[in-house]
């Protein structure tokens, strides 16, 4: 897309008083932005530790084959005293550092997932809603107001446990109760946009709906949607990791959240098999929402808080 | 428009979005592998064909499932959530002994969530840039990133195992004689670590939404003429500050009750806090679907409630809304 192919005579009126908000989408982002990012520090961190933990996700069972629920030694050997449990292992002799490992997959994997799928969908029903108005509006409003009253992850345990724990389920159910954000958040802004003058320019040039919608109007609230998607895959990571220490997760897969489900029974002799997974989950979402917050710095630098 | 007239009005509009979430609900159930007679089949060890098929005909199994939707809508309609398959007593009375307890869990942690995340808010919002500001936003952006449950398994390993101040789950001593403010004391012992556990998340999303909302305000003209009539900064702050950037919080807050509501699933289950979230657990491992569907109901209503309490409490906060529309 090319923001800059407005009619200069419009994007000079936005000075003049009573223009309204007109942003000229400009080109003064130019290629090194990106670069321009990372030089800001918190943006450099989250973004190095998402990196990593990303690598971790992918290399990680390579590092250390085998199934991390298999038992490989002693039950509850401390950490950081024998290199071969370098992570220490869990009561029943798991090996905490492969379970880890192998969380990062899981936890990465819905996490991304859900932003996606949300966002796909919550994007076109909430675009749709807020362009096209009328009773289609009204019906997606009151279709995610009822949503928002349902309390998600009631909802999310419900449906999980109805429909027999298991990734797929994790993911869709995590999808089902995050797309009202994004498809509300998709409507306020598209409304705002609407009658924006570049709107009504490309309006009088007989560009179709469709294409205003899709091709000027999304590009033009891609920072904010980019912004929340930071927010859902950090708010999936930590609904993921709820339901399977509630054991409503992949009963076949080592998760975090699992993980601290089953070090939990522990807990009054022995800490680490608890804080040990939970310290990779909040270093994560961490990163996640440093990354967010600074992304939102970069890409609305109006807007403050 | 009265206050009386708006709750008429919102109860009215409460009507259909009660409807459809009871039949979604209905729905979503129905998607399980398997029914109650299976279930209770399974349970007892051994059941015939023929015990399995007369149970689903005596609990209304075998009908098409539109009778079976109508005929939920009928039982609801006598106030009735069906009968309980795993504890085999009615729904209601089962959730009505655990809906106390999560009610005051709730309330205590949005209380103490708006009590410290408003403070928390104001605090980096006057001194926005310094480092009390950047201190803080760390924090809060940390609070905000912790699981709930596992903050509440830290507390515990802190406050309970460690140093022993605070007892590690339950909700009041059993056989306990206490009473009158001993009492109170001692249930709040209990209540402490539960709560924050819950609220951490929310005073980290209310610190940071006061002390956006507070930059906002502090440039507004009025602030201004507050303080060129020379009131002292603390005036400043908290009535023309403070109080106006309220208004956006509590409006959160209103909306955040559903959120709350799902994590005292976890962390009910952490503390084993007799509340709806443990019933919630227990329901789960049970495969008891018409209790599940009971709570989501039951937790569908408090916040439809919960909503319409905060509407109405807005209109009284600031007249402003009411004349408006």
């Amino acid at each position: 897309m090319t923001p800059l192919e407005i009619d200069p005579n419009i994007a000079r009126r936005y000075r003049e008083p009573g223009a309204g908000v007109f942003d000229p989408a400009l080109g003064s982002r130019n290629r090194w932005g990106g670069i321009r990012f990372l030089k800001t520090p918190s943006a450099a961190l989250a973004t190095a530790i998402l990196a990593f933990g990303i690598l971790t996700a992918i290399v990680g069972p390579i590092l250390r084959p085998g199934d991390p629920l298999r038992i490989t030694g002693e039950p509850l050997i401390q950490p950081f005293v024998d290199w071969a449990h370098p992570l220490g292992t869990d009561v029943l002799g798991r090996d905490l550092f492969s379970g880890v490992l192998f969380g990062a997959r899981v936890s990465l994997l819905v996490g991304l997932s859900v932003a996606f799928i949300s966002l796909v969908v919550g994007v076109l029903i909430g675009a749709i809603a807020g362009y096209a108005g009328g009773w289609i509006d009204w019906v997606v409003t009151r279709g995610i107001e009822i949503f928002q009253t349902i309390p998600g992850f009631v909802l999310l345990v419900v449906l999980v446990s109805v429909l027999e724990p298991s990734a797929t389920t994790v993911i869709i159910g995590l999808a089902l109760i995050s797309w009202d954000a994004v498809a509300r958040l998709t409507r306020a802004e598209v409304i705002n946009h609407r009658s924006r003058e570049y709107v009504l320019a490309a309006e009088t040039s007989g560009v179709s709906g469709p294409r205003i919608l899709f091709g000027e109007i999304l590009p033009n609230i891609a920072p904010t949607l980019i912004v929340t998607a930071s927010i859902i895959v950090a708010s999936a990571i930590l609904a993921e990791s709820a339901l399977s220490f509630l054991g409503l997760g992949d009963p076949n897969a080592a998760s975090w959240g699992s993980m601290i489900g089953s070090g939990r029974e522990q807990i009054r002799s022995y800490w680490f098999p608890t804080v040990i997974p939970g310290a990779f989950i909040v270093v994560t979402v961490f990163a996640l929402n440093v990354l967010g917050d600074a992304l939102n710095d970069f890409l609305n630098p109006r807007s403050n808080g | 428009m009265t206050l009386l007239s708006r709750l008429g009005f919102l109860l009215l509009k409460a009507v259909p979005t009660v409807f459809i979430v009871v039949t979604l609900s209905f729905f979503f159930v129905q998607l399980a592998p398997g029914d109650i007679a299976d279930y209770i089949a399974a349970s007892s060890g051994a059941a015939t064909e023929e015990g399995t098929s007369a149970l689903r005909e005596s609990l209304g199994l075998d009908r098409p499932i539109l009778e079976q939707l109508l005929h939920y809508y009928g039982t609801l309609a006598q106030f009735s959530l069906g009968q309980s398959m795993r504890f085999d007593v009615p729904v209601t009375e089962l959730i009505a002994a655990r809906l106390p307890s999560t009610l005051l869990l709730v309330g205590t942690s949005i209380t103490l969530a708006l009590a410290l995340g408003i403070a928390a808010g104001a605090v980096m919002a006057l001194n926005a840039g310094r480092s009390k500001d950047r201190l803080l936003s760390a924090v809060t952006l940390v609070l905000y990133s912790i699981p709930s449950f596992w903050i509440g398994l830290m507390l515990i390993i802190v406050f309970a195992v460690q140093l022993g101040w605070l007892p590690t789950g339950g909700a009041e001593k059993i056989g306990s004689r206490a009473s009158g403010f001993s009492y109170l004391l001692e249930r709040g012992r209990y209540l402490l670590l539960p709560s924050l556990a819950l609220a951490s998340y929310y005073i980290a999303i209310y610190a940071r939404l006061t002390r956006s909302s507070m930059l906002e305000v502090i440039r507004q003209d009025h602030v201004r003429t507050a303080v060129a009539k020379g009131l002292n900064r603390w005036q400043v702050s908290l009535r023309h500050i403070v109080r106006n950037a309220l208004i956006p919080v509590s409006t959160m807050a209103g909306m955040h009750i559903a959120g709350i509501l799902g994590g005292a699933v976890v962390v009910e289950t952490v503390f084993s806090w007799p509340g709806m979230g443990r019933l919630t657990y227990e329901a789960i491992n049970a495969r008891d679907y018409v209790l599940l569907l009971g709570i989501l109901l039951t937790s569908a209503f408090v916040v439809i409630i919960a909503n319409i309490l905060v509407d109405l409490l807005h209109r009284v906060l600031d007249p402003r809304i009411g004349a408006r529309a």
